[in-house]
């Protein structure tokens, strides 16, 4: 079986990939060990968020804020997006410096979607907001999507778009040809196309080696909680804290989503993840401190998902230089979610050899080989 | 507070307490965690302090409880009441929640021994004030004494239904029907084992005396009695008001203003899932089981299962499930040899088979009747966020087979009950709608905290503080 | 310890029985000492208990025994509390759930 592209992942990524390649006239497969959305794609906290990105992602996210908006022409849904205004609070004078040069260095960079507010503004955006807390730095687009319902409308519209999706089906061999990849799956079959995309999330350090060009992604399980309905509490207003790890996210139903860094230890052999419970005590404490309405809210649920990291913190996104005809993307580090619709963008640009709309180079697999050098 | 313990038992039910009380007689350290103030699990409920008037209406089958609660108590295991697990761990960490903080136990071995619910079943107006499960007026009556004094009607199906009817008959409770939904057809099926339940003569001889007391008493007292009945509906505005079902093709309607509904008793497994416990799914009683030896062990070497929670096989048999696993664990830490063991072990395995001959009748006779999930579009599946099986199967028309998918989208089952009230129909609306066996369809995933904890229960949590970050 | 509005009796509590007395919504309540907040609230309301989150709707306990979370109740000031599993005491302030948001 045949297909000029071979895509490796059904996630977020694999299929944004899959949509823009397919609609530039590729015939494309896509390869699912489980289903669209089953792990860091369909599971994360649903964040759509420029604030508070690293500098190298943001003109990336400022274009994808605007596909966003788009869902439902390009993907024929709104993905259960909406708008909750990000704050990123200060809880004392020297955050607030931080914040304040934030904005100062994105507004000399020509970006203008972060913008510090005062104490009275932080009021009315999160009214519950604890005492001690001196200001903020609010992205007012900002909002949140739902993950799952997002995850399986991109596979839809790649379906749509003529792509093959093979789902509960996992490549166990690649070898390289002189005309591109031959593909084994588990069971059996053999797959050939010129380019191979590798999305595979958290699984990619370890499908990068099988591949011939090992890449240091490693996996993690970013660890999300949700409360009870806390409508009032939020005021629609999703928070961040600028010293201390937490992001609670304001759900269009009133429950709170907690995320921002909290981390399950896990076994990406056996796919097994076990909750730790220190990081709900953790988040419970900081969010007592921070909303202390918040005490009598409920701890409902923990979840986690696998996702791959890297230690700078910004995704691999790029051809390799070891093996022709084969591209990354991966290694999100827990913020690709918003990122998905521009990738998917610029993927297919570098793919059929175009100009990406914002240069890559600070994604680039081989830029933690130079370093060592 | 102690943490640490040899073993730690989750449920102070039967099993639970048989053994602790097993594991206590051996020299070794338990404590007996429970959510509720009083030993005895749902069977038992309130057995210490109920009155004797209640001992006498509930019967011998609820006053011998009090031996294994009294061989519990003088063995001097520790006992926890009021502590609610959130989570549980194969390493042998036990979470909790008690008096408004939270706490962490360690077990060299943690049993679980949950117990078993009655089986959710939907129907229009189920979420009505007044509705209630049998078993749930059973409890409230061993709790309080609290007995119906305005329309009850009692419908269902399995000996809850019947042991209900008898006691709220002996207690004048103001009956306006007792209706049976076990389908006729289920008599004939059941039949095929009607040989290994005879060798229980007096079990059956139990059933058969306490279902004919029902009918004699519910004619002389000419409160009707109707069997095969289906299209269950509780309607009322703010409360129960009415119930109306279908007998054939006739429509019956009842005044009530309380409804009580049993449609079987499966596992209550929550917990065994989140620890990681496999499972099995059960074609006969359509439900899922932990994979569990007659000795209590699963797939996880430290981590134990007994009582209804395994396998629903009743309070007796609970309590045999209890011992031996007890005693399985007496073993493991060397409390016992291989020949005490097996000295020790027979005579319960011996008693818990006989208790085991009737089962196999019992569970194809109250079997689930084949229509129990045919819901109507706009009936709510799930309780606590008002989600209907007609908005489920839109989901499943999409091809969504799985429910932690659904529940993503549209939090069906992401309330404070965790899905415990509506995975079971759901996991029936995924298998009607797509035609997959129901082994191969994924299970709603159990992640902790199990039970909602506050915020401040876990910010105020007195476990280990070894904080890297 | 009779209320018109319940639709149970307490069966056999006599006189001689101890009592505690509870408030549930701002009205003083006498119940049997020992039984659950469920029970006490049976025994004197006309039954609801909270409301569903999701719709407002009037709910009541269902299971009876921890599983489905409609019997939630407030207890001096303590939200989320399962009536069905917390026993009465003396002074014991109980409300109904109010649907947050």
């Amino acid at each position: 079986m045949k297909a000029d592209v071979l895509i490796v992942g059904g996630g977020l990524m694999g299929c944004a990939t899959a949509i823009e390649l397919a609609r530039k006239g590729k015939s494309v497969t896509v390869f699912e060990k489980d289903v669209p959305g089953r792990h860091a794609s369909g599971n994360n906290s649903g964040g759509v968020r420029c604030q508070g990105r690293d500098l190298r992602e943001i003109p990336f996210a400022v274009e994808s804020r605007k596909m966003w908006d788009l869902h439902p022409k390009t993907v024929s849904s709104d993905c259960g997006f909406y708008v909750s205004p990000r704050l990123r609070l200060a809880e004392n004078d020297a955050e607030m410096e931080v914040l304040v040069k934030r904005q100062e260095k994105l507004n000399s960079l020509g970006y203008t979607h972060e913008v510090v507010v005062d104490l009275n503004e932080v009021r009315r955006l999160s009214p519950n907001v604890a005492d001690h807390v001196v200001g903020g730095l609010v992205c007012y687009t900002d909002g949140l999507a739902n993950p799952m319902l997002t995850s399986k409308a991109y596979a839809a519209a790649a379906g749509r778009e003529g792509v093959q999706i093979l789902t509960r089906t996992r490549v166990v061999e690649v070898q390289t040809m002189s005309w591109g990849f031959k593909l084994r799956t588990a069971d059996g079959k053999v797959y050939e196309g010129e380019t191979l995309i590798n999305a595979t999330g958290a699984w990619s350090g370890r499908f990068s080696e099988m591949l011939g060009d090992p890449l240091p992604v490693f996996s993690a399980a970013p660890t999300m909680m949700v409360t009870d309905r806390m409508a009032d509490m939020m005021n629609g207003t999703s928070l961040g804290l600028t010293g201390r790890l937490l992001g609670l996210m304001a759900a269009q139903n009133g429950t709170i989503i907690v995320g921002g860094g909290y981390r399950s230890p896990h076994d990406l052999e056996k796919e097994k993840i076990w909750i730790d419970p220190m990081q709900m005590t953790k988040a419970s404490k900081i969010m007592i401190e921070v909303l202390p309405g918040l005490k009598d809210a409920q701890m409902i649920r923990c979840w986690a998902a696998f996702e791959g990291c890297l230690a700078d913190k910004v995704p691999i996104v790029g051809s390799s230089k070891q093996v022709p005809g084969l591209f990354h993307v991966c290694g999100f580090s827990a913020h690709g979610f918003q990122l998905a619709p521009i990738m998917g963008r610029v993927m297919s640009q570098i793919v059929l050899g175009q100009q990406p709309d914002f240069p890559l180079d600070d994604f680039r697999p081989d830029r933690f080989e130079q370093k060592v050098k | 507070m102690k943490t640490k313990y040899d073993a730690i038992v989750v449920g102070a039910g039967p099993a639970g307490l048989a053994c602790s009380a097993e594991l206590t007689a051996k020299g070794l350290d338990v404590a007996l965690v429970d959510e509720q103030s009083s030993p005895g699990g749902q069977i038992y409920r309130n057995i210490t302090r109920a009155t004797v008037n209640r001992h006498n209406i509930l019967g011998s089958d609820y006053s011998e409880g009090l031996q294994v609660v009294k061989e519990f108590t003088e063995g001097g295991g520790t006992y926890l009441p009021r502590t609610r697990v959130w989570q549980a761990e194969a390493t042998g960490d036990v979470y909790f929640s008690r008096d408004g903080y939270s706490g962490a136990l360690h077990g060299e071995y943690i049993v679980l021994t949950t117990g078993a619910m009655e089986r959710p079943v939907p129907f229009p107006g189920w979420t009505l004030p007044g509705v209630m499960t049998c078993g749930g007026m059973s409890n409230l009556f061993k709790d309080s004494g609290l007995v119906p004094k305005q329309p009850v009607v009692i419908c269902g199906s399995g000996p809850l239904v019947w042991l209900v009817a008898e006691h709220l008959l002996a207690l004048d409770a103001p009956i306006t029907a007792i209706l049976d939904t076990t389908p006729i057809s289920q008599i004939t099926a059941a039949m095929k084992h009607v040989g290994g339940a005879l060798k229980r003569f007096d079990y059956m001889m139990k059933g058969i005396k306490m279902i004919a007391g029902v009918e004699a008493k519910a004619r002389k007292k000419k409160v009707p009695l109707h069997r095969n009945i289906s299209h269950l509906e509780a309607i009322g505005t703010d409360r129960v008001e009415r119930v109306s079902c279908k007998k054939g093709a006739r429509t019956l309607s009842f005044e009530a203003s309380t409804l009580l509904v049993s449609e079987g008793i499966i596992p209550n497994t929550s917990l065994l899932r989140q620890v990681g416990v496999k499972h099995t799914w059960n074609p006969v009683q359509r439900f899922w089981h932990p994979d569990v030896t007659l000795e209590g062990r699963t797939n996880l070497d430290s981590v134990f299962v007994a009582g209804d929670g395994s396998f629903v096989h009743g309070a007796k048999s609970a309590e045999y499930k209890g011992r031996l696993t007890g005693l399985t664990i007496a073993r493991e830490l060397h409390r016992l040899s291989d020949q005490q063991f097996a000295e020790q072990s027979a005579p319960v395995k011996e008693k818990l088979k006989r208790e085991l001959l009737p089962r196999p009748f019992i569970d194809a006779l109250y079997a689930p009747a084949k229509k129990l999930y045919a819901l109507a579009d706009d009936t709510i599946v799930c309780r606590c966020e008002s989600i209907t099986a007609g908005r489920i199967r839109e989901f499943i028309a999409e091809g969504y087979v799985d429910h932690n998918e659904i529940k993503a989208i549209i939090r069906c089952g992401m309330g404070p009950c965790q899905g415990r009230m509506c995975s079971s129909a759901v996991f029936e609306l995924i298998a009607e709608g797509s035609g997959l066996a129901p082994e191969t369809i994924r299970q709603h995933r159990l992640r902790p905290p199990i039970k909602p904890v506050s915020l401040q229960e876990l910010a105020n949590a007195k476990v280990g503080e070894n904080d890297e970050s | 310890m009779v209320n018109q509005n319940s639709r149970f009796s307490w069966s056999d509590t006599g006189a001689a029985d101890k009592t505690v007395n509870v408030i549930f919504e701002g009205q003083n309540c006498t119940v049997p000492e020992g039984v659950t907040v469920a029970a006490a609230l049976l025994g004197h309301d006309d039954n609801h208990f909270c409301h569903s989150a999701a719709q407002g709707d009037k709910r009541a306990p269902y299971c009876l025994m921890g599983v489905c979370f409609e019997c939630l109740v407030e207890i001096d000031g303590l939200k989320n509390r399962q009536a069905c599993l917390e026993p009465v005491y003396e002074g014991m302030n109980v409300k109904r759930q109010q649907v947050e948001g």
